[in-house]
């Protein structure tokens, strides 16, 4: 292996060993998206601990809004609902087994997580007694890294193989512990952090197992309902934006063999992501936008998402007060910020709830969120391999009748669903171009983390 | 990646379009007050028990003077064909949210959250401190707007008159004179007004509002009823009817669900927006002189239009009328139907990232906030007019624009183009340092205003527009306000003959 990969933001949370540890998980990653889009014939990605780029690489900020674009547009000229809407809890039971979840002796139970699905989450933090809101607390940080504090190597990697032996580590369940304790209270016992039976689903009266006893629980009470440490939303993992980057590294053309560049037919083609997110298109675009211009290209390390900035300039205090410094970076800093709150300072003769925003009083994290920006950093230099060949569509896009700010994605040649009409034009739907086999060619095993 | 759009829609693509209830919507909405001159007066209610009952009062007077859209129609349709000027006086009514909970209709003041608490509370905006403001300052606030447009001065006064002793216990608390200036120009010298979206929908069982013509098959995927006029569904500017979708160019979403009196309404930007003509020219010369290039092409950089109107994207100097907004940013656009082609300039080549027309209408670029037809959602319908003479007639008068505009999404529409796109470097395009909007953009005090021009960068502290106050209002359909006024429903209001006064 060539240079290590730091943790988000450089953290400081890790030792030397975990730091070649965490960096070749990172590493293994890269390798499958690498392999994930077929090579360098097909895609554009590469792993710059492995290959490190042979010039100096240029550089792509790619920003998005970090409120969840599907909650606003469900929500249309309301922004008081669709605030609302953003902080009803969902469970992963329902969400991706449309199914209830079982513990221990067939009790039913829920595995929360949040609605915020632009690689950032929120949490209210209230004062117990009074009710009254301590502070609003945002993160980034993918779960990816927790859970490798929590369990080692082997619990974000699916195969192994790919990290070498001598860069695996065992969790660390004391530093996830004081880390807990550090960011949520001192209240959180290790216990709590680890399921204590099997979740399962009941299927024809069989179980299946979907989280084991003992395993770190994402989704426990202390990054859920009583506090903030990582995302949960099952679609904010940091390994699945790698992926998504790699597979916009691919070219794409329509039927007719024109170029498809624009991110809402792009993601819908490519099948890379959730369309109904503002950042999955708009990352997708962009790096397809790099390959397009001929670079090979990555994540800048540090790889993260971020919160990349707030405008300030709507909060004020009960007078005008400005209350700007009033959020305040907690881990990582400036525009490379993993988690960051809102709170009032030592000494400040007001509280939240006399903080206004373009004048509404702040009552939930979400006119917050309205202002924050995310960012994460593409890499690109010139390989000297050029564009790949456009490769045809894998998927298509079909908007909601009577909606069609929301789309899902079907498989190209398919029809779109009852209620669903397609969404880009006719011809996006009909049966792909083909200038290359259009699937993932057969290779290593893809290195996912072990999610749910 | 193209869609796939008939290369020229006919009236008969039209047919699917909603009738335009063109007796109920205010002719300011919609086609807009082509007269020369205005005069817009702001009321004050009294505090009180006594609101509800002045409020209703002025309505009643009110009322009967507003224009209906089909009576704007066929004045603009006479202007155009006969140039028959001279015609009436034009007269629209808009409310605050204040008066609108006066009359008992918190509904409609909680329509959009930014009426609700006014633009005095947008601090995003980054506008002087509200204190400072000369329209609509703590006291002063606009709670009944009214606009009236005629060609001559003397009918203007006397359609005035009455409203400067307003009387019911009102207060008149701003009266502005506005006037179009020669060749349609704003006062830094270019012509104003140019890019204008075209509502969908229909005016009879048989006829568009906006005419169908011939038109080359456009790569962006959007409806025009000619060359650079795009189609937009109505309810981006009309409560009740069906609205732009963020993904689709072409298929409306459903019309937003609001209570009865919201239709065929909208929500109202005004604002008073100085401008420094004298700090304009001098320090776009400095500026010019710096990078070596004429003051004359910097200007028309930050603009992104040269004084007479033609586009920078545009190769040609002289485009024809039909070519002024027939030109795209990530997208080149054909010739044919009588036009010039036009390149595609995404990077800013010829028309910077930074140009005013091209931070606040990115028009085919994907944006921050999404892909290109997502951009189309942002589009506000402008009805903004100078005031104050020209420079050259009296250096020390108070001049600029009174900047209206309509939208039914206040945070989505004019507070998104304003806080995020001129206010923000990064922003509209992608990966790019974009520069501020050095025309109205804004920033923290004593922060420089910085923006990337084809020949390098370009940095002041100096203000050209100081924006002086302002409101946002709701502007009832006409039917509507006969309801507000009578304090009764939709259904028990009589009908008045549509007309000019």
């Amino acid at each position: 292996m060539g240079s290590t990969l730091a943790p988000p933001a450089n953290v400081g949370d890790l030792d030397e060993t975990q730091l070649q540890a965490w960096s070749a998980v990172v590493s293994a990653w890269l390798d499958s998206a690498v392999d994930r889009v077929g090579g360098p014939r097909r895609g554009r990605f590469f792993n710059a601990a492995r290959t490190p780029p042979t010039s100096t690489p240029a550089e792509r900020r790619i920003v998005w809004d970090a409120f969840p674009r599907v909650i606003t547009v469900s929500n249309p000229g309301n922004r008081a609902a669709a605030r609302a809407a953003a902080d009803e809890p969902a469970d992963l039971g329902t969400h991706r087994f449309r199914a209830q979840l079982f513990q221990g002796d067939d009790e039913p139970v829920k595995l929360p997580f949040r609605r915020h699905d632009e690689y950032c989450e929120w949490f209210t933090d209230r004062d117990p007694a009074t009710g009254s809101v301590r502070r609003f607390v945002f993160t980034c940080e993918g779960p990816e890294y927790w859970q490798f504090i929590a369990a080692g190597t082997a619990a974000v990697v699916d195969d192994l193989s790919q990290v070498p032996a001598e860069s695996r580590v065992d969790g660390d369940r004391e530093l996830l512990l004081r880390l807990y304790r550090e960011l949520v209270g001192p209240d959180v016992r290790e216990e709590d952090l680890f399921h204590q039976s099997d979740v399962y689903l009941r299927s024809g009266g069989r179980k299946r197992v979907i989280r084991q006893a003992g395993e770190y629980n994402p989704n426990n009470k202390w990054n859920t309902t009583h506090g903030l440490v990582h995302l949960t939303h099952p679609s904010n993992t940091l390994s699945a934006e790698i992926f998504l980057g790699a597979d916009a590294t691919v070219l794409r053309a329509g039927p007719d063999g024109t170029p498809v560049t624009d991110a809402g037919r792009l993601i819908c083609c490519a099948e890379y992501g959730e369309p109904n997110r503002s950042s999955d298109p708009t990352i997708g675009a962009d790096v397809n936008d790099l390959v397009r211009a001929g670079l090979t290209v990555s994540l800048r390390d540090p790889i993260g998402l971020y919160l990349d900035s707030i405008d300030t300039s709507g909060l004020s205090g009960p007078d005008g007060e400005d209350v700007s410094d009033w959020w305040r970076p907690v881990r990582g800093s400036g525009p490379l910020t993993l988690r960051a709150e809102f709170a009032p300072p030592a000494g400040a003769t007001f509280g939240l709830a006399d903080v206004r925003v373009n004048g509404v009083p702040l009552t939930r994290a979400g006119q917050l969120a309205e202002l924050i920006t995310m960012a994460l950093y593409g890499i690109g230099f010139d390989a000297g391999n050029g564009a790949p060949q456009p490769q045809g569509c894998t998927g298509h896009g079909c908007s909601q009748v009577g909606n069609p700010d929301l789309l899902q994605i079907v498989a190209a040649g398919s029809g779109c669903p009852d209620g669903w009409t397609d969404a880009f034009g006719a011809d996006d739907s009909a049966p792909a171009f083909t200038a290359m086999p259009a699937t993932v060619p057969a290779g290593r095993r893809l290195t996912r983390p072990s999610l749910p | 990646m193209t869609a796939t759009v008939p290369a020229a829609l006919t009236t008969a693509d039209a047919m699917g379009e909603p009738l335009l209830a063109l007796d109920d919507i205010q002719a300011h909405i919609v086609p807009g007050f082509p007269d020369t001159g205005q005069r817009i007066v702001g009321l004050r209610l009294p505090g009180g028990d006594q609101q509800a009952g002045a409020a209703r009062a002025m309505l009643r007077e009110l009322t009967p003077l507003v224009t209906p859209a089909r009576a704007g129609l066929r004045h603009r349709a006479l202007r155009r064909t006969m140039d028959v000027t001279g015609d009436g006086v034009a007269a629209a009514v808009a409310l605050s949210a204040r008066c609108l909970r006066a009359l008992g209709h918190p509904e409609l003041a909680d329509l959009d959250e930014a009426l609700g608490v006014g633009m005095g509370e947008r601090r995003s905006l980054r506008d002087p401190a509200k204190e400072d403001w000369e329209v609509g300052a703590p006291g002063s606030e606009i709670d009944i707007l009214v606009i009236l447009a005629a060609d001559e001065e003397a009918q203007l006064d006397a359609a005035e008159a009455p409203l400067l002793n307003p009387g019911h216990g009102l207060t008149l608390v701003h009266r502005e004179s506005a006037r179009r200036l020669p060749g349609d120009i704003e006062h830094f010298g270019f012509r104003d007004g140019i890019s204008q979206p075209s509502l969908r929908g229909l005016v009879d069982a048989g006829t568009p509002l906006a005419a169908r013509h011939p038109m080359p098959r456009m790569p962006d995927g959007r409806a025009y009823a000619r060359p650079g006029d795009v189609l937009l569904w109505p309810g981006q500017f009309l409560f009740g009817l069906p609205r732009q979708s963020s993904t689709s160019s072409t298929r409306p979403a459903d019309a937003r669900p609001v209570p009865e009196l919201a239709r065929n309404g909208s929500l109202l930007v005004y604002r008073k927006l100085a401008q420094d003509v004298a700090a304009f020219r001098d320090d776009t010369a400095a500026m010019a002189s710096a990078l070596s290039v004429e003051p004359a092409t910097l200007r028309s950089w930050l603009v992104g239009r040269r004084p007479d109107g033609s586009p920078l994207s545009r190769d040609e100097t002289d485009p024809g009328p039909g070519e002024l907004n027939h030109f795209g940013y990530d997208n080149g656009v054909p010739e044919g139907a009588g036009v010039r082609g036009a390149r595609a300039d995404a990077d800013g080549a010829r028309c910077p990232l930074a140009a005013h027309i091209r931070k606040v209408n990115p028009r085919d670029q994907e944006t921050d906030q999404g892909i290109q037809e997502n951009t189309l959602t942002t589009m506000i319908l402008r009805r903004g007019i100078p005031y104050g003479p020209l420079y050259e007639e009296d250096p020390d008068a108070d001049r600029g624009l009174l900047f209206l505009c309509y939208q039914t999404d206040l945070a989505r529409q004019f507070e998104l183009l304003v806080q995020r796109w001129a206010n923000l470097t990064d922003r509209p395009r992608q990966g790019s340092v974009n520069g501020l909007d050095l025309i109205i953009g804004r920033t923290r005090p004593g922060t420089p205003r910085q923006a990337p021009l084809p020949p390098g960068a370009v940095s002041t502290m100096v203000d050209y527009v100081l924006p002086k106050g302002g409101a946002y209002l709701f502007t009832p359909s006409i039917p509507a306000l006969r309801a507000l006024s009578a304090g009764s429903s939709l259904g028990n209001v009589g009908e008045c003959p549509p007309t000019r006064s």
